[in-house]
């Protein structure tokens, strides 16, 4: 089979970018000579490989030249082994200078006889391009890894670059995922024969609308998420659960249903560091407990297996249920008093939740504008009243409220009919001082002190099956995640008669914020915790916080993306003077582009005003004019087909070239001249203009429609024409 | 005038060799020609060959019918003014009156063109040259080698024009080899003694012809040359104090060979002057070559058998027509002294061309346009014409010898604001 000798630019653009990808995949490999090394290895292979299997393919048997590239390959290997295995060699070449030799000898062995078989394979055989074009897509993958799990400023040096130079890199990076499928589609094309394109370009369509029919059946692939919580999805749900409230109970169960956490398992957070939210703090403010809370959901319902939302809305009015479209006042929330202070919180949501969630305690929330639609999914402002005391000032406080009718009270103090609950609560208050016995804090920080100290954290359990998961955790191994802990403290609490409940929603430590006012929530945070209620104080949170862990520690927030989405909620930079530098020389050049865009525009509209008078003004002008006017037009529009005469050409030479194309033309053009030059015999207007019409007919019988509109809309053809 | 020795065949042979040669379409030898009246008679004319129209698909019947010059296409109304052709170069059919003279010139033009290339093969461009030069009195140097054809060419001319003036001694065709110990009475004639009437009587040179080849005129010396020259430039010979007077269609094909310069006297560029065109010939190529082996039997025998001659009268009459009817626009004048300016003011030229050459060169830009069936000068002409015209005088710096650059650069700017120039209103 003889294949069409193609030229060496494709060959060598090819080479480019194979020797591109091999540097980066080995980039984290090897020392930079060895990078050099395979970036050289790799373009002299593939090199190679196109030039002979463009040129004496026949004469070669492809299993010899690839036996022959592998033991290349092996001898390379081992000669590189042998500079740092030999101890002569390597004390002959000092030892840093033996291991950068062999780490070049060694990448260069391996790349160049590999990328040499892959691409004289391909000579032989196309389909393996697709191997070449997967090492390059992997390549492009790898060098923009970083950029995941909502890490849209990374990687860092793409990121830094377009925050500094003021433009969002999220348009940086689309636009280089863009290029990226363009290269590989360009290799993938690149490769074949020319008839083979339209089935490339076929499949290529294929697979697109593959990847469109699976996004518009599974949606798209939601990077970050709150796991098994369920605390993010699609709030319309939440909203149609909102509007069901009003209409009475029945859509009630559905709303109650959606947001229900289960015991699993398999408990996974989703991607850890994934941001979901930011919360721009107003005022400083430091949580006694060194947690910073955000609620979005309680349970407090016990349906004799678990705390379920409640059915009933006389409790739990604290809880914002659905994203208002308005301001909006919660009646439950606790009043402001030396125990709470009022706090100002703007969220930024990354992520879509089902319900808004808000720093513990919220008393007004009220949408605001996305500051960042391309960042925020949806943003909105809550007053708080926070918590600022610490534990051992709410000590004295009765529990619950004495306003509470009694099935309320019932209602928070449900608890599972097993024994073993009290037993141990009981149990553990007998440690208590005696002063403390009877306070409701007190006891529940003796509880919490409990499984602090015997509960196992882990993400891994096995309680799920069980008729009463948290009885088979507390009575078990205590070994659960947080929600077992959550059922089990409140379930505890409970049967110690403190109102309490379980609070779904995100927990982020003090120390995360790193000194910043905006807090960075990621998905990894999403927790579950038990409050009780104290008279006069309000919910108060008595979280647990195992000491043992079984799974590894998660790793601190993102500083940088922090910060980046604290600016971006805050719609102020950081930099002060630097984005006002931006921004001036943005402004300046969007003013420059206005004009440049305006001036541009006029001139468009002068160049087709012209180009159309010059069209049209045969059919007005005067006989005698006839010979200048519609040759004028027939050159306008040869012009815009891209036929025009040579600088120096005679008309008729022109006239010429043009008559394969446009017969008439070459008469049109005699015409013309002998009118311009003087000759007596000319042909009347109507006769030239007529001829005209002919090289039109005659152009559009000639040339395929897209030709003829490319000409037509063609602003300067009579610039061009001569 | 007599005009019956034409033959009423002859024009549909000249439509077919307008058709050969791409020059010159046949439209537009066509159209020139097609007078008002004359394109009426068209119809009762010779088979138009209307298949032979490039460029229509116009249904072959509609060009014998009268009524198509109401046809709205262009392009029918070609085909409808080709069967003019006929009766244009058959005047005799025509009443005098009505007669176009340049139609008629360019008619005398195609069928000298016929009947030397019926002898001359492959040399198509220079039997235009020396067409033209005959045409816009002028003379003409071939520089070639030998037997090239250029004693062909020149014969083949020559005996395609017929003397009809009945009394003078003035042949058609004469040949003059040039040779050193050639004498200047050898050229022109001498004054010999009669014994009988006691008187001298001039006898007349070689020179006294309508067409006279000039074989190697570098071999002879300056002397003869200078007589040569002299006879060319005034058309008029002088012996013994006594003038005579050249015919007036005094025509010098002059030749000289380009490689053997031994014992020579090349021309100096003064007197080069007085030559139209220098034209260098090459060598034809091999299909021509071949066709000269495989016709040279035919064309001994048919040589002005079956095609016609024109007459000195014509000649001369076509002469003043082409003068009188092709217009020559300003700005192709302009276009001319822009040329010699660009020439002149060109660093790798000492000495650029002449006035008088561009005087010279009017009549010829309008025979070439005639020939080409056109009545008015286009920048094609100018063109062709430069090179040959302003070639053998100029003279280039030393060191340089690239020529044709020198006249392609000088001319390119001044043809190019000739062809903008007729996008202008006037």
């Amino acid at each position: 089979m003889r294949r069409r000798p193609r030229g060496w630019l494709p060959s060598l653009l090819r080479a480019v970018v194979l020797s591109l990808a091999a540097g980066i995949l080995c980039w984290q490999l090897t020392v930079p000579l060895g990078v050099v090394a395979a970036i050289i290895g790799v373009f002299a292979g593939a090199l190679t490989a196109d030039r002979l299997g463009r040129d004496r393919t026949s004469q070669l048997r492809s299993g010899s030249v690839l036996l022959l590239a592998l033991v290349i390959a092996l001898a390379g290997t081992w000669a590189a082994r042998l500079i740092v295995g030999n101890s002569l060699i390597a004390s002959l070449l000092g030892s840093m200078a033996a291991i950068h030799t062999s780490e070049a000898m060694l990448w260069f062995f391996l790349t160049a006889p590999t990328v040499f078989a892959l691409r004289f394979t391909v000579h032989r055989r196309p389909l393996w391009a697709v191997a070449e074009v997967l090492a390059v897509g992997l390549a492009i993958a790898v060098g923009f890894s970083a950029h995941r799990d909502g890490m849209v400023h990374r990687p860092l040096a793409i990121g830094d670059w377009a925050w500094s130079q003021g433009i969002d890199p999220v348009l940086i990076f689309l636009g280089l995922g863009g290029l990226a499928v363009c290269l590989l589609a360009g290799m993938l094309l690149s490769e074949e024969r020319r008839r083979r394109i339209p089935l490339h370009m076929s499949a290529l369509v294929l697979i697109a609308l593959a990847l469109l029919l699976i996004v518009r059946v599974n949606g798209l692939p939601k990077p970050q998420g709150a796991g098994d919580l369920g605390l993010t999805g699609d709030p319309e749900s939440g909203d149609e659960s909102g509007g069901d409230e009003a209409n009475g109970g029945q859509g009630q169960d559905q709303s109650d249903q959606l947001g229900d956490i289960e015991f699993k398992d398999e408990y996974n957070s989703g991607g850890d560091q994934a941001p979901v939210a930011v919360v721009v703090l107003h005022d400083d403010y430091s949580p006694p407990t060194g947690v910073y809370y955000f609620r979005q959901s309680v349970f407090s319902q016990y349906n004799g297996r678990r705390l379920v939302q409640a059915l009933r809305d006389d409790v739990d009015r604290d809880v914002v249920k659905r994203f208002p479209f308005q301001p909006l006042e919660i009646e439950g929330a606790p009043a402001v008093s030396e125990r709470r202070m009022a706090l100002r919180t703007s969220m930024g949501l990354v992520v879509d939740h089902v319900r808004p969630f808000a720093l513990d305690s919220p008393a007004k929330i009220q949408p605001v504008r996305n500051p960042n639609p391309l960042h925020f999914q949806r943003a909105f402002e809550v007053h708080s009243h926070v918590q600022t005391q610490p534990y051992d000032e709410l000590l004295g406080q009765l529990p619950g409220s004495a306003d509470w009718p009694d099935d309320q009270w019932t209602h928070y103090t449900e608890s599972p009919t097993d024994p073993r609950y009290q037993d141990i609560a009981e149990g553990l208050l007998a440690d208590l001082r005696p002063e403390y016995r009877d306070d409701p804090l007190a006891q529940a920080l003796t509880v919490k002190n409990y499984l602090d100290v015997n509960g196992i954290y882990s993400r891994k359990s096995a309680h799920a099956d069980s008729a009463d998961p948290a009885a088979s955790f507390l009575f078990g191994d205590l070994t659960g995640y947080c929600v077992h802990f959550a059922h089990a403290a409140a379930y505890l609490y409970r049967s110690l008669d403190i109102p309490s409940r379980v609070a779904v929603g995100y927990a982020v430590e003090e120390g995360s914020r790193g000194g910043g006012s905006s807090i960075m929530i990621r998905s990894g945070d999403a927790h579950a915790w038990p409050e009780i209620y104290l008279d006069d104080v309000g919910w108060v949170v008595v979280d647990l916080a195992p000491q043992t862990t079984l799974d590894e520690p998660t790793q601190a927030p993102d500083r940088e993306l922090q910060r980046m989405l604290g600016e971006m909620m805050r719609q102020q930079p950081g930099d002060e003077n630097l984005l006002e530098d931006e921004l001036r020389n943005k402004i300046n050049l969007a003013a420059i582009a206005k004009g440049i865009a305006m001036l541009l525009g006029l001139l468009l509209a002068v160049a087709y005003t012209v180009k159309i008078y010059r069209l049209l003004v045969p059919r007005f002008a005067d006989s005698t004019q006839q010979y200048r006017v519609a040759y004028r037009a027939a050159l306008d529009r040869l012009a815009g087909l891209g036929v025009r005469r040579r600088y120096g050409e005679s008309r008729e030479h022109f006239a010429d070239r043009t008559g394969p194309m446009a017969p008439s033309f070459v008469s049109l053009t005699r015409e013309h001249l002998s009118a311009a030059l003087g000759s007596k015999r000319t042909l009347d207007g109507d006769s030239v203009r007529r001829l005209a019409t002919a090289v039109d007919h005659e152009i559009r019988d000639h040339l395929p429609p897209w030709r003829r509109l490319l000409g037509a809309i063609n602003p300067v053809s009579w610039i061009l024409a001569r | 005038m007599d005009r019956t020795d034409i033959d009423p065949v002859m024009p549909l042979d000249k439509s077919v060799e307008a058709e050969e040669t791409a020059e010159i379409s046949v439209e537009e030898l066509v159209r020139n020609e097609a007078g008002p009246s004359v394109g009426v008679e068209s119809s009762d004319g010779v088979e138009p060959s209307v298949g032979v129209e490039p460029s229509v698909g116009v249904e072959p019947s509609v060009g014998v019918e009268p009524s198509i010059h109401v046809e709205p296409s262009i392009s029918v109304e070609h085909t409808a003014a080709e069967p003019a052709l006929v009766p244009t170069a058959s005047v005799e059919s025509a009443s005098a009156p009505e007669i176009d003279p340049l139609a008629e010139a360019m008619a005398v033009m195609e069928s000298l063109r016929a009947r030397i290339r019926s002898q001359v093969i492959g040399r198509d461009e220079v039997i235009d040259l020396v067409l033209v030069a005959l045409l816009s009195d002028g003379h003409v140097l071939l520089e070639d080698f030998p037997g090239s054809g250029k004693t062909t060419l020149a014969k083949a001319l020559g005996a395609s024009i017929v003397d009809d003036l009945a009394d003078d001694d003035i042949a058609s065709f004469r040949r003059i080899q040039f040779t050193p110990d050639l004498l200047p009475s050898d050229v022109t004639g001498v004054s010999i003694f009669d014994p009988a009437s006691n008187r001298f009587h001039f006898r007349h040179g070689p020179i006294f012809a309508h067409v006279v080849l000039a074989d190697e005129i570098n071999r002879t010396s300056p002397k003869v040359q200078s007589a040569m020259l002299e006879a060319m430039a005034e058309k008029q010979v002088t012996v013994d104090n006594q003038t005579y007077s050249l015919d007036e269609l005094f025509f010098v094909i002059a030749t000289q060979n380009p490689l053997d310069m031994a014992g020579t006297y090349p021309l100096p560029v003064a007197q080069l002057d007085r030559f139209l065109f220098k034209i260098r010939m090459v060598h034809i190529d091999r299909q021509s070559e071949l066709e000269v082996l495989n016709t040279h039997r035919e064309r001994r025998d048919i040589m002005r058998k079956d095609l016609p001659r024109v007459t000195r009268t014509q000649l001369l009459t076509a002469r003043r027509a082409i003068d009188e009817h092709v217009a020559i626009d300003s700005q192709v004048k302009e276009c001319l002294v822009d040329i010699a300016q660009n020439i002149r003011n060109d660093e790798r030229v000492l000495l650029g061309s002449s006035t008088r050459s561009l005087v010279l060169m009017l009549p010829a830009l309008q025979a070439l346009a005639a020939l080409r069936g056109r009545d008015y000068v286009a920048s094609e002409d100018i063109q062709l014409l430069v090179p040959r015209v302003f070639g053998h005088r100029v003279d280039l710096a030393p060191g340089v010898n690239e020529l044709d650059r020198v006249l392609v650069d000088a001319m390119e700017k001044p043809v190019e604001s000739l062809a903008r120039s007729t996008l202008r209103r006037r």
